[in-house]
């Protein structure tokens, strides 16, 4: 998947091929859902199919307007996403400063891995060893609830860097914050995220 | 992608794992949600399509293009609006004399011509010039068919070609050439009134429908001559308007403004 096929079936779509967009819908579906799931979090987790239908209704509306020659297409898409879960946070009262970055990372920043077990450290969740899958979805499990206590800028900032692969310079001008900004977002974002798991996981859930 | 000299951060291999291993990591929107996306998707690709025209249309349309092709329809086209135009008969311009004056005059004794402002007008077959007939619609004046048939003592043949309509130019007088002939002492009588007429009437000549010579009537007024007999035209005053019929047959037509009607109408 690369962004000239996206560009390439957009244009397909623009001049009329509808099998064009089912085969782009279908190639962003799992990646979009999920990402506007995470953004809004468990509380707001009802809304995800409104502002999921909402963003594509939003591409199908601008497709006219679109040109390849701007963002990627991908980064158009969970741009869009971005916006419309803002917007729907906002409406209902629960992200009140979605710019904000919230408090500094706390507590002890030098290594919080260095409690996790070495193998899985090692592996990186890609083993097969059962105990080690149960070690990562445990730590899955955590992470999605340790997202949740992140401020939204630096929670959409390391899910568009970590999870949908956007370079940081990029969802930046997606985001249309500086590239400064969004780097000490992520900094921050993962600092929290590592310390919150570092503090739970291996003590309780693994292995 | 980087930005100048700044490296992308480095993704966190650990925190990619959780992400690879969380739970939701095979949701998927609802069949509903995704078939109403793909539907609304097609609708809008269903509208904005292009309307391609007809394979036919479209070969002829590529065949015009042949510049062969493209001249012998343009000849074809030429050929069909000339033939349009020649079918009830030559258009006027294309008939001899068609434009000459109604009566004939000797050339002595006719006055110059005014200056005229030409309106284009339709091919008239008939004797009865088809401008004049829609101008008297537009002024609402009745006509009596039977009277067409009528003798016309003084005015021009009937079946004789009639001019086009025309507009007098802005200032014509067709009372100057009257006023020029009635130069001796004898004529003083007219010159004056027609003089004090021309002052009322300045500038609102128009040339009017001429229902007596069409019916072949003749017209009402006062004959209008100089005191050798020398005749210049026939002067009507109404209530409202004056009418004149100069040497030549031609009549003309003047409102009276409000307060110079009243005087005229008195005498």
């Amino acid at each position: 998947m690369d962004a000239e096929d996206d560009d390439a079936l957009m244009r397909a779509w623009v001049q009329g091929d509808t099998r064009a967009f089912e085969r782009l819908y279908r190639r962003h579906e799992g990646a979009l859902y999920r990402f506007v799931r995470r953004l809004l979090g468990s509380a707001a987790g009802t809304q995800a199919d409104e502002v999921f239908q909402d963003t594509w209704a939003r591409v199908i509306q601008a497709r006219e307007r679109w040109a390849p020659q701007g963002a990627a297409f991908r980064t158009w898409l969970f741009t869009l996403a971005h916006h419309r879960a803002v917007d729907c946070l906002r409406r209902s009262g629960r992200e009140l400063s979605v710019d904000a970055d919230g408090p500094g990372p706390d507590g002890d920043d030098r290594d919080p891995w260095a409690r996790w077990p070495e193998a899985a450290a090692a592996a990186g969740g890609r083993g097969t060893d059962p105990a080690e899958l149960a070690f990562w979805r445990a730590a899955g499990r955590r992470l999605l609830d340790c997202l949740e206590t992140l401020p939204l800028a630096q929670r959409s900032v390391f899910l568009l860097h970590h999870d949908d692969g956007l370079a940081l310079d990029e969802l930046a001008r997606a985001l249309g914050v500086g590239f400064e900004t969004a780097k000490s977002r992520l900094r921050y974002a993962m600092s929290k995220l590592r310390n919150c798991m570092a503090a739970h996981l291996p003590t309780g859930d693994a292995a | 992608m980087t930005q100048g000299t700044d490296p992308d951060p480095p993704r966190d291999p650990r925190l990619l794992a959780a992400l690879r291993h969380a739970p939701d990591r095979d949701d998927r929107p609802p069949a509903a949600l995704r078939e109403a996306i793909l539907s609304q998707a097609r609708r809008a690709a269903k509208e904005a399509a292009p309307k391609r025209p007809a394979p036919w249309l479209a070969r002829a349309w590529a065949a015009l293009q042949q510049p062969r092709l493209a001249g012998a329809l343009g000849m074809l086209v030429v050929a069909g609006v000339i033939g349009l135009l020649w079918r009830e008969g030559p258009p006027p311009e294309a008939v001899p004399g068609a434009d000459a004056p109604t009566v004939a005059e000797p050339a002595a004794a006719s006055p110059p011509e005014p200056a005229t402002r030409s309106v284009p007008v339709a091919p008239q077959p008939a004797a009865i010039p088809a401008p004049a007939r829609s101008t008297r619609d537009a002024t609402g004046e009745a006509r009596a068919p039977a009277a067409k048939q009528a003798p016309a003592p003084e005015a021009a043949p009937a079946a004789a070609p009639v001019p086009a309509m025309r507009l007098p130019a802005p200032g014509f007088d067709p009372l100057a050439p009257a006023l020029a002939a009635l130069s001796g002492a004898a004529d003083a009588r007219w010159r004056e009134r027609l003089l004090q007429l021309r002052s009322r009437v300045q500038g609102r000549w128009t040339s009017a429908p001429d229902d007596h010579a069409d019916a072949g009537l003749p017209t009402p007024g006062e004959a209008v001559s100089t005191a050798a007999g020398q005749p210049l035209g026939r002067l009507l005053l109404g209530d409202d308007q004056v009418l004149w019929r100069d040497a030549d047959g031609r009549l003309w037509r003047a409102t009276l403004a409000a307060a110079s009607a009243a005087p005229a109408a008195s005498r």
